[in-house]
């Protein structure tokens, strides 16, 4: 079930250390019988959103780094978005959790988590831990709250 | 200013040679009992005589404290302590879970209806050899592991945590504190290091293991940074740990103490393991102040620690005056009194003549 194809709108260090676990392709790319995964950052979240309202068949998880805020328009049309989304927001934005808020209201199945010591540009000032998330949730999606790697130390 | 007692809760009985961490080879399980019951009547003696706090704190691997997990003696205090605070000063929160250790402040502030005090501690450098954690990431893991913690108290919707040193994928703890937004929290501020960001992070700051000469250092670092951060810190926000033993006179004060810690070497923690040090020494714990920050936990004699102001010895005017000495030097508002040595009746005494004889008279002193 994993999202093996991943739409990333704009460039980050995340984004590269995601390229090498999954393949990029374009937000077209979905369709109902493969849909993909979609990955936004700030002000790109309103386009990834915009084409998951039109075409939800074809997203089948989203994961949006601090978003801007949606505007009226966009917010009225997103209670009906039901496809798990990932809302990332770093620790050191002094509105991260009034911005988690913020989605986890506007949309009905969003999970939120905070990256500790980055400010809005997470993806590039911590890309490990951003990466790690996406690829998480691109994996496993909703399931993404039970941990699938290993802590063992030794075999 | 206020007074708190703290009781680190030590083993009462013969301990093989100092040592970290210690064998246990000669361990009684009843003189354990013991120990533990003693410092249960002892606290409950000094909410009923008037302190204004109770202290447990954390140490491991030793007859020093039978305190491993503080958590656990303070949930039984909130049953017999009915007016005092009690600190916890606290929590090793670099070695531990910091969820759990949210949760279990949660759970403390709700027994209690809001008494809580959350002191936060990098904790004693031997500590990090007690579940194996690089004391060279002591620093960074406390700061990450603070900031989960509050947002652990505030935060009220299911959230995840990409950190450093801590991963979490959904958290949502129940209960929550009954202080708003949570429990004032102390973090140990000896070091320059830790006392820029206590006073960053407008969090009170708490002395122990020092003397009044380097604790004063330490307080002038922390108004300083406080000031450049935009506030004024007040009696309120400082702690000074000191031991103390108080009798009727100066003299059976201090021959009573003597005695006991002739007899009753208790072990003690990373002054006792020279390699242990040294590794820690190594690994940067001490940080850019290093020199001062060992000496401090050099052991002294009986006449230092009393010039130093490590230990209040005598009858309660002569504890009163060391008393403002200490509140001169550092603007403290409160005293974390702590019990040395266990002497049993004349202990308790103590505790009374405190209750009795000196809050009365330092009540009135700053604005704690």
């Amino acid at each position: 079930m994993s999202a093996a194809k991943v739409a990333v709108l704009g460039k980050s260090k995340a984004a590269d250390l995601l390229a090498k676990e999954f393949s990029a392709v374009g937000l077209d790319a979905g369709s109902a019988a493969a849909p993909i995964g979609v990955v936004a950052t700030g002000a790109d979240a309103a386009t990834a959103l915009a084409h998951v309202v039109a075409k939800p068949e074809t997203v089948n998880a989203l994961v949006l780094i601090a978003p801007s805020a949606p505007d009226k328009a966009l917010a009225d049309k997103l209670s009906g978005v039901t496809i798990p989304v990932l809302a990332l927001f770093g620790t050191r934005d002094a509105n991260a959790q009034a911005n988690g808020a913020t989605w986890r209201k506007a949309l009905p199945n969003c999970n939120v988590t905070f990256v500790y010591d980055a400010g809005a540009d997470l993806a590039n000032e911590r890309p490990e831990a951003v990466a790690a998330a996406l690829a998480d949730f691109m994996r496993q999606r909703e399931r993404y709250v039970v941990t699938d790697r290993s802590a063992k130390l030794y075999p | 200013m206020k007074a708190a007692l703290f009781v680190p809760v030590r083993y009462t009985g013969p301990a093989p040679a100092p040592g970290w961490p210690t064998s246990t080879s000669q361990y009684s399980t009843e003189l354990g009992e013991r120990s533990m019951n003693a410092a249960l009547n002892q606290f409950k003696l000094a909410d009923e005589v008037g302190f204004d706090w109770v202290t447990v704190a954390e140490h491991h691997y030793s007859p020093f404290s039978l305190t491993p997990n503080p958590m656990v003696l303070a949930g039984a205090l909130t049953q017999t302590i009915k007016r005092a605070k009690i600190a916890l000063l606290g929590a090793t929160i670099p070695i531990l879970n910091p969820i759990r250790v949210a949760e279990e402040f949660a759970m403390l502030d709700t027994m209690t209806g809001g008494r809580i005090v959350a002191g936060m501690l990098r904790g004693s450098p031997n500590e990090y050899a007690t579940y194996n954690i690089n004391p060279a990431e002591s620093r960074e893991r406390f700061e990450e592991a603070l900031h989960l913690i509050r947002m652990c108290w505030t935060e009220t919707e299911p959230f995840g945590w990409r950190g450093r040193y801590y991963e979490y994928r959904t958290v949502s703890i129940w209960p929550k504190p009954v202080q708003k937004p949570y429990p004032q929290i102390f973090m140990s501020g000896s070091s320059p290091e830790s006392g820029e960001f206590a006073a960053k992070n407008r969090i009170g700051l708490g002395l122990a293991f020092t003397n009044v000469p380097l604790a004063k250092k330490s307080v002038e670092v922390y108004r300083e940074h406080a000031e450049r951060a935009g506030w004024t810190p007040t009696d309120k926000d400082i702690i000074y740990r000191v031991l103390f033993h108080v009798g009727e006179t100066d003299d059976q004060a201090i021959e009573d103490y003597s005695a006991a810690a002739k007899v009753a070497p208790r072990g003690s923690l990373t002054m006792a393991n020279k390699s242990l040090e040294s590794a820690v020494d190594s690994a940067g714990y001490y940080g850019r102040d290093r020199d001062a920050q060992r000496e401090r936990l050099m052991p002294t004699d009986l006449k230092q620690s009393i010039d130093l102001g490590r230990v209040l010895l005598g009858s309660p005017d002569t504890v009163v005056k060391q008393i403002e000495h200490i509140h001169r030097e550092l603007g403290a508002g409160i005293l974390d009194l702590t019990i040395s040595n266990d002497l049993g009746d004349k202990t308790l005494r103590s505790i009374e003549l405190v209750g009795s004889k000196v809050l009365p008279r330092i009540k009135g002193i700053g604005n704690a």
